[in-house]
């Protein structure tokens, strides 16, 4: 799909290790947003950092191959969705990552703007701040 | 870059509830507004109303044009429509979190 980011990332760990980094919510917490999730279907997560809240819920949970969930930036509707695909690889694993939908970004412009809440702005100024550190480096 | 939209000022000019209420209004409400028609809406003077009507301008999400007398203003909300940005935006962010995560395992 051409509206479907691919990245694929080799990690010298255990497949078990990146599984419990990627679906614990203490150690997801750590290095990717401040967490509540659990790694069972059907449960809505929220990952928050004191600007930007995403919330989804938890699709598929093959452990410790893969993870999706949909993927919702607090204040818009647009659902997106994500997935972890992990393969072990001798001692080493193999993190394949996709999040698809974006394309339906497009379409939501006018829901952006029916929901004026404190979420949406403290998102877009987040992405704001994000843009000009990508711009000035 | 020719054509670039600058995401910068799309996104400051986005950020104020005022200036989202102008183009919704826009953009939803009715095709095109004069000045006069948006200033009335808001309680705030005609000229920080202008002064908004500007900024969205400038960030090319808002036209005016002048009709005999008046000018009316539309919204160009397809400038809100930069699916490539999100891509962008997105394969970065993810980029920069696996990283952290390599980071993460390798310090734990």
């Amino acid at each position: 799909m051409e509206n479907t980011i691919t990245l694929n990332k080799k990690f010298n760990h255990p497949i078990e290790k990146v599984w419990e980094a990627i679906s614990d919510q203490e150690k997801i917490s750590e290095w990717f947003l401040k967490a509540d999730f659990k790694a069972e279907v059907g449960y809505n997560y929220t990952f928050q950092d004191p600007k930007c809240t995403v919330t989804g819920e938890v699709k598929e949970v093959s452990k410790p191959n893969q993870l999706d969930y949909t993927w919702i930036v607090g204040g818009t509707t647009t659902e997106t969705s994500v997935s972890w695909i992990l393969t072990q690889d001798g001692d080493t694993t193999v993190l394949d990552l996709k999040h698809w939908g974006i394309e339906n970004y497009a379409d939501a412009a006018p829901n952006f703007f029916a929901s004026f809440n404190e979420g949406w702005n403290k998102c877009f100024a987040s992405l704001d701040e994000y843009l000009s550190s990508i711009h000035a480096q | 870059m020719p054509n670039k939209p600058d995401l910068d000022k799309l996104f400051k000019a986005i950020a104020d509830p005022t200036r989202r209420e102008i183009i919704y209004l826009l953009a939803i409400v009715s095709a095109s507004l004069t000045i006069n028609e948006i200033s009335d809406k808001f309680p705030a003077s005609r000229q920080a109303i202008t002064k908004h009507i500007k900024i969205l301008q400038d960030a090319d999400l808002l036209k005016i044009e002048k009709k005999g007398r008046e000018s009316y203003c539309y919204a160009k909300a397809e400038s809100l429509r930069h699916v490539q940005d999100w891509m962008n935006l997105y394969q970065k962010f993810w980029t920069s979190k696996l990283d952290d995560l390599e980071s993460f395992l390798d310090s734990n």
